[in-house]
């Protein structure tokens, strides 16, 4: 999962962007609204934390253009907390709204119920054959037995399970797992997919020689 | 309540007006009947007198008959019913009776009569009797009963009370009627007023068709609550906007403390986590504080010592202070200071001064110049900031002042300012007796002028000026300038 966050004030960009990767987001940092833009329009995002109130281009303006050409699920932060002022936003189409000042926690959560509607997913739980992956609480169980994975490893199977069916490219996985800043590395694909199938079993990974990997439909 | 008292009120007044007109006139009236019923007594009486006057006259004192003194009988006649007779009683110089009719009369002489009456009447009970001097310092009294003439006085008394209460009544009834219609519109007034709370002060008083006098009120009551409306939605938006500036950097505090509890980590992380938590409690603490300048300000409370201050010397260090930031911002700072004294608080006008130079520096462009003038004009010290900046647009201009306001809300960040910097400048001069203006034009530049008393220069320090710090020396600030604050 790719987030970007779009914040001005440089201490509380560090630490948001710090929280959403050890939350397991690839976390890219934009510091005004021009930069958010660019960002935003140039790479796939799975939802973006935007503040309002923004050097060179305001929040909002960066709100509207992105929605002429992307529909990233949106998370608003602000300090004014007026009826107005969340109308507007999200009338710019937002698609949340935190008012600052925000606890971490529920900023991670509604990041998460974000992301899960966005990919038309009403439960936090996603269940392949007798795996079960709970985005909320980011465990997975294996016929009801707790597998324990890395941070990483989960990234990687909720980003394919989010695309179930469909094929994912080795390019949008780096992109989904790493930020661009992201000096890991341990970023080799292969190893973690490797690893997945370890621990959850050698077919619920399906690889496409030279195009990707995927979670196939429900057939087994 | 109000309203009720007020009517109660015009009503008493009314009431006891009407009181007063309607017991004036039915008096009036009864004493003037009466006078005249009276005066028509006396000249019957007198006129009887006169006659047995006249008979006394022709002698009867010294001797005369007196068989044949009778009143006229066209008088007697009048009374013909037995008791009410006139009767008559002369007497003799020394009090002695001389004739009296009927003979056992008891009319005793008026004692009250004095040299200059030649006659006088007097009331005895239900009797009018008249006295008159007769010929050889006798006296002649005439008299009779005047029961009827009392009894209808007494009569026309009691309709003119009737009449009178009935008047009065009727009055009062008028009179409610009237005060209902006069309270009537102030009613409404005031059950406006009632439904008009801080939560709808847009609801404004209805002032189509009342009076005159209560459409001046109503159009004064309204233009108070467009000023109230336009105060409060000031208040919230103060309000507003000062936690607003606050939840910034507590959003910091919250993130970094979350996320620095959420997991062991090592001892950099958490001095890194220190670090941001402390730069957002010195914003934090910034804004409280200015806050807290301005409020004090507000209250007149500012606690500004006045002493002999050299405006150079303070502008002089100013620049020396943001020396760094002017050269980080790649702006050129340039002075042409005249030394010039006021008295007045060194810190608040070095705040002021640095305040207005940070600003230039800020709003200016890479390669951009400030220059900071000190100049005596008269018997001000005027202390000028002009960039070469991007300038101020005219809308901008009108809320420069304003708590809060950025001329670009992104800002702050970088500038660490809460937003009440001129505001608070603005304060100061104020309290200094001063004013302060600016003149703008987009990306041409500003110019900001404040303009302060000065002090007499050191050798003539013994003439005496209005302290500039106590606000009657003081200008107001709206006088001069292109923008005024």
């Amino acid at each position: 999962m790719r987030v970007l966050v779009i914040e001005d004030e440089p201490d509380l960009a560090r630490g948001l962007v710090q929280a959403l990767r050890e939350g397991g987001y690839a976390t890219d940092w934009a510091a005004d609204g021009a930069e958010g833009l660019e960002k935003a329009t140039a790479s796939e995002y799975d939802a973006i934390v935007l503040d309002l109130m923004l050097p060179r281009l305001p929040g909002l303006a960066v709100l509207r253009r992105l929605r002429v050409l992307r529909k990233t699920p949106v998370l608003i932060l602000t300090a004014r907390d007026g009826v107005g002022d969340r109308v507007e936003g999200l009338d710019a189409g937002a698609d949340d709204y935190l008012v600052k000042p925000f606890e971490l926690a529920e900023l991670l959560a509604r990041l998460r119920a974000l992301i899960r509607r966005s990919v038309g997913l009403a439960d936090a739980v996603i269940a392949i054959g007798d795996v079960a992956i709970d985005v909320a609480t980011k465990t997975v169980t294996r016929a009801g037995v707790p597998v324990p994975l890395t941070a990483r490893e989960f990234a990687l199977l909720e980003l394919l399970a989010h695309h179930r069916g469909r094929l994912v490219s080795r390019s949008t996985i780096y992109d989904g797992l790493f930020g661009d800043d992201d000096d890991t590395l341990s970023n080799v694909v292969e190893v973690h997919v490797s690893h997945l199938r370890k621990k959850l079993g050698r077919d619920l990974i399906v690889t496409r020689r030279g195009q990707g990997y995927m979670i196939e439909h429900e057939e087994r | 309540m109000r309203s009720r008292s007020l009517r109660w009120r015009l009503q008493a007044w009314h009431a006891l007006i009407l009181l007063v007109v309607v017991a004036g006139f039915g008096t009036s009236f009864y004493l003037l009947a009466r006078r005249a019923k009276f005066d028509e007594i006396d000249a019957e009486l007198l006129s009887g007198a006169r006659v047995l006057e006249g008979v006394l006259r022709t002698g009867a004192l010294r001797g005369g008959p007196l068989g044949g003194l009778r009143l006229p009988a066209s008088l007697t006649a009048r009374y013909a019913e037995p008791g009410r007779e006139p009767y008559f009683v002369i007497r003799r110089f020394d009090g002695s009776i001389l004739l009296a009719d009927p003979p056992d009369v008891d009319a005793p002489p008026d004692e009250t009569m004095r040299p200059h009456h030649e006659w006088r009447a007097r009331q005895r009970g239900m009797l009018h009797e008249l006295s008159l001097r007769g010929p050889e310092r006798s006296r002649i009294l005439v008299g009779r009963s005047i029961d009827r003439e009392l009894a209808g006085l007494r009569l026309l008394g009691l309709r003119l009370a009737l009449t009178g209460l009935a008047v009065f009544a009727a009055g009062l009834v008028g009179g409610w009627w009237l005060s209902s219609r006069a309270v009537r519109p102030i009613g409404a007034m005031s059950a406006t007023l009632d439904r008009i709370t801080a939560r709808r002060l847009s609801e404004r008083i209805d002032s189509a068709g009342v009076d005159a006098e209560l459409e001046g009120l109503a159009t004064i009551l309204n233009e108070m609550l467009g000023r109230l409306e336009t105060s409060f939605e000031q208040q919230a938006q103060f309000t507003a906007d000062a936690s607003h500036e606050l939840r910034t950097p507590l959003s910091v505090i919250l993130t970094h403390v979350e996320l620095a509890l959420s997991r062991p980590r090592e001892t950099a992380e958490y001095r890194e986590a220190l670090a941001a938590c402390g730069r957002a409690a010195g914003r934090m603490k910034r804004v409280v504080d200015d806050l807290l300048t301005l409020a004090r300000a507000d209250a007149g409370q500012l606690e500004l010592k006045r002493e002999r201050v050299d405006l150079a010397a303070v502008v002089e260090e100013a620049v020396e202070l943001l020396d760094a930031l002017a050269e980080r911002r790649d702006v050129t700072v340039e002075t042409a200071i005249e030394p010039v004294e006021v008295m007045g608080d060194a810190d608040g006008l070095a705040r002021v001064a640095s305040n207005l130079l940070a600003n230039a520096i800020l709003y200016n462009r890479p390669g951009g110049r400030v220059l900071v003038t000190t100049t005596r004009e008269g018997d001000e010290a005027v202390l000028a900031v002009i960039d070469t900046g991007v300038g101020i647009s005219e809308s901008d201009l009108a809320s420069l002042f304003r708590r809060f306001h950025r001329a670009d809300p992104a800002r702050s960040g970088e500038t660490g300012g809460s937003g009440l910097g001129l505001a608070i400048c603005r304060g100061l001069v104020e309290a200094h007796g001063g004013q302060i203006a600016v003149e703008s034009r987009l990306s041409v530049g500003t110019t900001v002028a404040v303009r302060l008393p000065a002090d007499e220069p050191a050798g003539s320090a013994g003439a005496k000026r209005p302290s500039p710090l106590a606000g009657e020396g003081g200008r107001r600030p709206d006088e001069g300038g292109s923008v005024l604050l």
